[in-house]
């Protein structure tokens, strides 16, 4: 499965990164939506973890265009801050499929990474 | 006659000299940056390997991590990092994080910090010490809830309520400096992260001649609802700062009993605009029929917001006879009509 991970603390890019590929994923990194959204064409990842606050392009906005052009191609699951529960509400309506807060679990994220994986299957 | 020569060789020396000083510039500075690059990729890796295999023996990866460490450039890179990932991930990872800052003797350095006499160095290094929950630093960080600059005292107080709970609350018995309507949010945002003790201090509290902690306290009596309190903040509603009756309005409100919505229309009259506005809206809680004619009678004000806010008051309380009581209400002259209009297409929505 290859994933696209949309986050613009290099530092979570990194681990997130480490940890997925140790799980024995495809994994596509981007630091600002922007990039992300040139890499998504590019690469037609199978899942996006997307940031809600990055520089240039929003994770709502990932969302929206995604959801738009490839409908159910591609799952998304996003990343917010704790306490931004309309946010959430709002990246629901666009179609984001799952969300996780900060700070989170990896093995959480690692999980609900599996069951996307098994769903694709 | 001038000549020439000299002036042509000073040119060309001078010249060259900022040329070599240039290039040497950009030497070290391209060393810095590769160096930097390196440092961030052994920090990374530090990181990565504790977070996913709760791999702590960094001297295995890294055999000058000692040497390394006793850089302060270093230290500093890698101590943010660890901060910035303890902040990012929870469950087993955020405690892997914590053992190796210690393991790493992080925190000899955040005392060093924290006895600085420079604020921002200290108040980051208190941050540091709520981040990866150093509870033996209570003390230390307690002696700054009442700091005279405000980002040290904040950020001490924030700290203190990461590592304790509700117990930290204490520092609202003798802090003196004021604590900004920024922090308060914060204070309440940090014990939302834990389960609810029962606290003791707050009827103190809503007596304290800081009114800082007076409001503050009234929002604690808001977000926890302290109803056996509803006599302590009744008292606050006399109080001579026009916010702190403000927030005792709004408390109230959530705690209201069959008397508060008599004592709203009791102190009124006397109270400031805004105080008024705040009334009319908690009256669109707590309001009963009983309290309509008084609010038909304060439409007599000429201020066209509180006029509005009345009106939507009298609609919300009674939206079923709102067209019969808009009778009483000059409905057919300026502003009312248009008020009235707009206020019955709200009960409509």
């Amino acid at each position: 499965m290859r994933i696209l991970i949309a986050e613009d603390d290099a530092l979570i890019l990194s681990t997130l990164e480490f940890r997925l590929k140790k799980d024995g994923y495809d994994i596509i990194t981007a630091i600002d939506g922007r990039e992300a959204l040139r890499k998504i064409e590019e690469h037609r990842p199978d899942l996006i973890i997307s940031d809600i606050m990055m520089p240039y392009v929003s994770g709502l906005e990932i969302i929206g265009t995604v959801k738009e052009k490839y409908k159910d191609e591609m799952a998304i699951i996003i990343l917010t801050t704790m306490g931004q529960e309309e946010v959430v509400l709002e990246a629901f309506e666009l179609g984001a499929d799952d969300f996780i807060s900060k700070p989170f679990s990896p093995s959480e994220l690692s999980i609900r990474i599996k069951r996307f994986a098994l769903r694709k299957k | 006659m001038i000549q020439l020569k000299p002036l042509i060789y000073l040119f060309f020396g001078t010249s060259l000299v900022l040329l070599i000083y240039m290039l040497i510039f950009l030497l070290i500075k391209n060393i810095k940056r590769e160096k930097y690059k390196r440092w961030t990729k052994i920090c990374n890796n530090i990181i990565n390997n504790t977070v996913y295999s709760d791999d702590l023996n960094v001297k295995h990866h890294h055999k000058s991590i000692e040497n390394l460490l006793l850089i302060k450039t270093f230290r500093k890179l890698l101590t943010k990092k660890i901060r910035s990932a303890t902040v990012s991930f929870s469950g087993n990872s955020n405690n892997s994080l914590r053992k190796l800052y210690l393991k790493l003797r992080l925190d000899k350095y955040v005392i060093e910090n924290l006895n600085t006499n420079n604020w921002h160095v200290k108040a980051r290094a208190i941050q540091e010490i709520g981040i990866m929950k150093l509870e033996n630093m209570y003390d230390k960080v307690y002696k700054n809830t009442n700091h005279r600059n405000e980002l040290v005292r904040a950020e001490a107080q924030i700290t203190i309520i990461k590592l304790v709970g509700f117990k930290g609350l204490k520092f609202l018995d003798s802090v003196t400096q004021p604590i900004s309507e920024w922090y308060q949010m914060i204070l309440l945002r940090e014990l939302s992260h834990f389960d609810y003790d029962s606290f003791n201090g707050v009827d103190i509290w809503l007596k304290s001649k800081n009114t800082s902690v007076v409001i503050f306290a009234l929002k604690l009596v808001d977000e926890y609802h302290l109803f056996e309190l509803y006599k302590e903040v009744e008292l606050c509603i006399e109080h001579p700062d026009e916010k702190v009756r403000q927030q005792t309005i709004r408390s109230i409100t959530k705690i209201f009993n069959t008397t508060t919505a008599n004592l709203f229309t009791s102190i009124f009259e006397n109270e400031t605009f805004n105080n008024q506005l705040e009334i009319a809206k908690a009256l669109q809680k707590i309001g009963t029929e009983d309290d309509i004619p008084f609010l038909v009678h304060q439409l007599q004000t000429e201020n066209i917001e509180l006029k509005i806010i009345l009106t939507r008051t009298i609609a919300q309380i009674n939206p079923n006879n709102f067209e019969t009581i808009c009778s009483e209400l000059d409905p057919d002259t300026y502003p009312m009509n248009l008020i009235i209009l707009q206020i019955k297409e709200e009960i409509t929505i």
